[in-house]
């Protein structure tokens, strides 16, 4: 047996015994370099500066904003802006849940977290409408994945980080598909609103009260505007675009909205001190990289893919039920950090852009966000619309076609996944 | 009647050290970037050491985070094949999953040690904080060592508490975001 299939089987075998994915990836590495003969020092070496580099900031800090954001009343003006929008059609809660979804997705990088802003609002509602609870818990459960396709996103700083692209272009690049995927969204919310007859008791659509509405919400609406603003006009980087919007949700919550208390405040820094905690994942992943380049696994993933690297359309088919089979039991972030450094050099052989790949590979983790048994919207959802899981789990695979949808149209014309991106940074190399 | 849970070792008003510094350490790095912003555009002067700052409070936060991951049962791991199994068979694996998780952490803590003891042959001055960064490093010895610490207390508590469920998996059904 070569050195390489010790190391997979290694890293197979500890995955699935439920070891935790950072002693995985860490024992595989060490393996690695012991079959290779280099010091395990090395391990210790990225522990520290794996953690580094200034833009992996930005996670914690756009979690922190979010959390910020939700707690401090902005979610409750997203959700009065959407339902002046669309509250007269048949499903308006259902189409109010992804609009507001879409604009909160705008404000912060999580999926989860979106599906918890917007659905504990909208859900309760919902329920008290007469709408089925395994409808509310998926419209929010699937919607709330818009989280992490439209910008900022913090998987799209992932992703950059570890294919080594520029995050602003990532984040502009999922503008044009996360439109794509919310339109759909809202047609297929629609379709089962009609079919189960699900009531639309809001007011028509006036311009006066989505003036009003828009105008009591401008703060809310303000946040992606400074965000995308502040990187697209190079203002600050993204890593200050981060740190300028948990000022300006501290600033909204304390003083305009009103919403934030101290302890609302204490209970936001604690939940992104445990996501910070997630990301001690990376360190041995970015040694994971490295002995992967040592051992020219990603030219020998090339070899083994053969034919199927030859036609673009064949090898997006194949790493894309791939990476949604793996995203059901992995979680996104470790998923995106794990593969990204095999599977790309495979996809640039195809032909394929590494924005456009990004992309692919973000909607294939929104997949997975949504399908048990490792789904973070899905029990959210669930637990915001007190179903099950397993109600919820089936509701929600008719809006898995949206994103699926999503990942054909980012297939399908990856120029206008890169349009955004080029017409304000120019033409990418 | 579920027994009270002890106070975690080493905690403040229940809530455990690393936890009060990780959320200290978090408000330091979002008070350095926005510093940093305001100074370039409002000070027009470019401050050089809040990037340095907020980079070591972030890999100080990560590590502190991993340690109240432990204690919250937050560590991402893949559970779905485990749970397959019936409850004493899952417990035995999930088990020597944590024996091995354990001895990666030794294994860290031993080679991060190793490490440190290179770096401390040598000098290496953050010129704008005016400190040896190997002071900053400290923290993958200390990291590792303090997920190590709550580990084993997750289990100990396990073995004093009412022994139900498992002492460092979630059960999903009690899955909070």
């Amino acid at each position: 047996m070569s050195d390489i299939t010790v190391v997979c089987i290694l890293f197979v075998v500890l995955m699935v015994m439920g070891v935790p994915i950072y002693a995985v990836v860490g024992f595989s590495v060490a393996a690695a370099l012991y079959f290779a003969d280099i010091p395990q020092t090395m391990l210790a070496q990225t522990a520290f500066t794996a953690l580094q580099p200034f833009p992996l900031l930005s996670i914690p800090l756009f979690v922190l904003a979010g959390r910020l954001m939700e707690k401090g009343g902005m979610a409750e003006h997203l959700i009065k802006i959407a339902t002046s929008l669309v509250g007269a059609y048949r499903g308006s809660l259902g189409l109010v849940t992804v609009i507001a979804c879409a604009f909160f997705a705008a404000l912060n990088g999580s999926g989860p977290a979106t599906t918890a802003a917007i659905g504990s609002v909208t859900i309760p509602p919902m329920i008290k409408e007469g709408y089925s609870r395994r409808y509310a818990g998926a419209v929010a459960a699937s919607a709330g994945a818009l989280g992490s396709l439209i910008p900022p996103s913090n998987l799209m700083v992932i992703y950059a980080l570890v294919a080594e692209v520029s995050i602003p272009r990532m984040f502009f690049a999922g503008i044009i598909p996360g439109i794509f995927v919310t339109a759909l969204l809202l047609l297929t919310a629609w379709i089962l609103a009609v079919r189960e007859n699900f009531g639309g008791k809001g007011e028509p659509f006036a311009f006066r009260p989505m003036a009003r509405a828009a105008w009591d919400g401008k703060w809310a609406l303000g946040a992606p505007v400074v965000i995308l603003g502040g990187i697209y006009g190079g203002i600050f980087t993204p890593t200050e675009a981060a740190g300028v919007a948990v000022a300006y949700a501290l600033f909204v919550g304390l003083f305009v909205y009103k919403g934030l208390t101290g302890a609302a405040i204490m209970e936001a820094l604690r939940f992104t001190a445990l996501i910070a905690g997630l990301l001690v994942l990376i360190t041995p992943t970015t040694a994971f990289g490295q002995v992967l380049a040592l051992y020219d696994l990603p030219e020998q993933m090339i070899a083994l893919l053969g034919p199927i690297v030859a036609n673009k359309w064949l090898f997006l088919l194949f790493v894309g039920t791939f990476l949604i089979l793996i995203g059901t039991f992995m979680e996104s972030l470790a998923q995106i950090i794990l593969f990204t450094p095999v599977l790309l050099p495979a996809a640039m052989k195809a032909g394929i852009d590494p924005i456009t790949f990004g992309i692919f590979t973000v909607l294939t983790c929104e997949i997975g966000f949504l399908t048990p048994p490792v789904g973070g919207n899905l029990f959210i959802g669930a637990r915001l619309a007190k179903a099950s899981i397993e109600q919820i789990s089936v509701a929600v695979i008719p809006f898995c076609f949206a994103y699926i949808f999503g990942m054909a149209f980012v297939v399908a014309f990856p120029q206008l996944v890169l349009w955004l991106p080029n017409l304000i940074f120019g033409p990418g190399k | 009647m579920p027994t009270p849970k002890p106070a975690p070792w080493f905690s403040i008003a229940g809530r455990t050290l690393e936890d009060w510094a990780a959320c200290g350490l978090v408000a330091v790095i979002s008070a350095c970037v926005c510093l940093q912003v305001f100074s370039r555009y409002i000070l027009n002067t470019g401050l050089v050491w809040t990037e340095d700052v907020a980079m070591f409070a972030m890999t100080w936060a990560v590590y502190f985070g991993a340690a109240m991951a432990v204690h919250e049962k937050f560590h991402v791991r893949m559970m779905a094949t485990v749970m397959i199994l019936p409850y004493r068979a899952a417990w035995a694996v999930t088990f020597v999953a944590d024996l091995i998780w354990a001895a990666f952490l030794v294994f860290m803590m031993i080679y991060g040690w190793e490490y440190l003891a290179l770096l401390w042959r040598q000098q290496s001055i953050v010129a704008s904080l005016n400190m040896d960064a190997k002071w900053f490093q400290t923290i993958i010895v200390i990291g590792n060592g303090l997920m190590l610490l709550r580990l084993v207390e997750a289990y100990l508590d396990w073995w004093r508490g009412d022994r139900v469920g498992f002492p460092t998996v979630e059960d999903e059904s009690a899955m909070e975001l």
